[in-house]
């Protein structure tokens, strides 16, 4: 008992005041990409063309964050003539099209549906469904639980039946394989719910786009309210995402 | 490949060993019922993917492996940033594994649940911690030494008996060992080695090529097989979770089944690494 207080008291409060107050992440960290509209446009080309993930279009001057694994290989193009990755982790959208851009989102929380606001705003219970994910979206969604993100203490929780739950927060390519246990959830959900795509892969397939063995686009077969990009979103960015939509 | 990226490679393998081994410790711990370490390891865990994140910008050192090296050199800040946060949290981890391991609850609960024997640990192969556990001394780091393992200490686990309790205590000497293969990386730090981006690179044609690396949970093998131009024609990766997934199975039989969790646990074995 003596060791379970001298530990608390060691290990004191540590959970963070974001959102109230803003907080900084190291600056290797990739976040909201911000693109040069000076820059020399075979400069661009050469960004695109060694893109793994073909997310950049050098005519428009735009990256597709839907795509993008944030891997930075970009930046390395003229030492970030082209493109420069920001340390800014809020980039939830609630469309498509608005992931495709030239380094501005627009304010999730003005695109947030206001039904979901009025229906989820105090209590959301979100089933997580890991479409053949790496593991690195639902760890990093999984450490929401832990003391510093503390997410229950807005309202949101994790469920273990999609019955319990208001919506499915999904992860992964989306194998062929699990496409029915994917579907049977979503139909296992009450009414009216939400369906969020967490993660490059269940936006766009990720590293494995193009496949037979993926569906790849999760709004290809359900209806996406809420996308969170990365790979894997920081833990931020999905607090980010969920706080601005529901809350 | 420079030693410089071969220093970094050993701190990020080990830094993701510490991480997912101190969650375990937590995820144990909240199996019992023992909530206070469950939430401080989880906490703690985070640390160390941040520590990843300050080496290469993500938390799960995504970006940071290249063939050839490495694509983020490690300055002295980000050397600095990582032995600062080890001062600081090495005394906290040893204390709440303190905190853990001393509880009689918790010993109740972890000595002689879901115990494998020796014997059967080296009939099934067991790798990795599952197989420390018992014994088995096998650690592909000291047996097949890569980037800078071959200079390195290795590590003589002391509670071996097979069961959970064996399991967890393992992880917690793993950690200990880890935080100072990181403390001596740092010390041997270069600054005179440069950032590998992906280039093309032609592979031998006809060939085939093995590797084995002690991943967090045990022994990670890939093996590549090229065609006669040489593209790739077959990629197989073996997890250790394929290895381990009987041993689960045999330290499960007479075991009551509110113990399946505990067990079940202290393996955290993967499904899609067993499936691969």
């Amino acid at each position: 008992m003596l060791k379970v207080i001298k530990n608390r008291f060691e290990q004191g409060c540590r959970t963070t005041s974001y959102p109230k107050e803003p907080i900084s992440l190291y600056s290797r960290f990739r976040g909201r990409p911000v693109i040069n509209p000076d820059c020399d446009r075979s400069v661009a080309r050469q960004c695109a063309q060694i893109c793994p993930q073909e997310a950049i279009d050098p005519e428009r001057m735009t990256i597709d964050l839907g795509r993008c694994t944030f891997c930075g290989h970009c930046e390395t193009v003229g030492a970030g003539a082209f493109v420069r990755f920001s340390q800014d982790f809020e980039l939830g959208a609630a469309n498509r099209q608005d992931l495709i851009t030239d380094g501005r989102l627009p304010d999730l929380a003005v695109h947030a549906k206001a039904h979901f606001k009025k229906l989820f705003g105090r209590s959301l219970q979100l089933r997580q469904v890991s479409a053949a994910g790496c593991n690195a979206c639902e760890a990093d969604t999984n450490v929401l639980n832990t003391p510093f993100f503390d997410l229950s203490r807005f309202g949101i929780d994790f469920v273990a039946s999609p019955r319990h739950a208001d919506g499915i927060h999904v992860t992964g390519p989306i194998s062929v394989n699990m496409k029915t246990a994917l579907l049977t959830t979503y139909q296992a959900v009450p009414s009216p719910k939400v369906v969020i795509a967490s993660g490059c892969c269940s936006i766009s397939g990720g590293p494995f786009y193009g496949s037979d063995e993926v569906v790849g686009d999760l709004n290809s077969i359900l209806p996406v309210d809420l996308y969170i990009p990365g790979c894997p979103p920081h833990p931020l960015t999905t607090l980010h995402a969920l706080l601005k939509f529901f809350k | 490949m420079e030693k410089g990226a071969s220093i970094v490679r050993v701190i990020a393998l080990e830094l993701e060993r510490i991480a997912n081994h101190v969650g375990d410790l937590g995820a144990l711990s909240g199996d019992v019922a023992f909530n206070p370490p469950a939430s401080y390891f989880g906490r703690m865990r985070g640390e160390f993917l941040n520590l990843l994140q300050v080496l290469c910008g993500n938390r799960f050192g995504k970006g940071l492996v290249r063939p050839g090296g490495i694509a983020h050199v490690m300055g002295p800040e980000q050397c600095q940033l990582i032995a600062q946060k080890l001062i600081e949290i090495a005394p906290e981890l040893r204390n709440v594994c303190d905190l853990l391991f001393s509880a009689h609850t918790v010993q109740a609960r972890f000595e002689n649940t879901g115990p494998v024997s020796l014997a059967v640990a080296k009939e099934l192969g067991l790798v990795g911690y599952a197989g420390r556990a018992c014994g088995l001394p096998y650690d592909a780091r000291t047996l097949f030494p890569t980037e800078r393992y071959a200079d390195l200490p290795g590590l003589v686990n002391g509670t071996v008996n097979g069961d959970v309790n064996s399991r967890a205590a393992v992880r917690r000497e793993e950690i200990m060992h880890s935080l100072s293969l990181i403390e001596m990386m740092l010390g041997q730090n270069k600054r005179e080695y440069k950032a590998v981006q992906m280039q093309q690179y032609q592979l031998a044609p006809s060939s085939l090529a093995v590797t084995v690396n002690e991943g967090w949970r045990g022994e990670v093998s890939h093996c590549v097989l090229t065609d006669d131009a040489g593209r790739i024609q077959r990629y197989k990766i073996k997890d250790p979770s394929f290895h381990n997934w009987t041993g689960l199975a045999m330290s499960l039989r007479n075991q009551e089944i509110s113990d399946f969790p505990l067990c079940n646990k202290s393996y955290n074995l993967s499904y899609c690494g067993f499936d691969l």
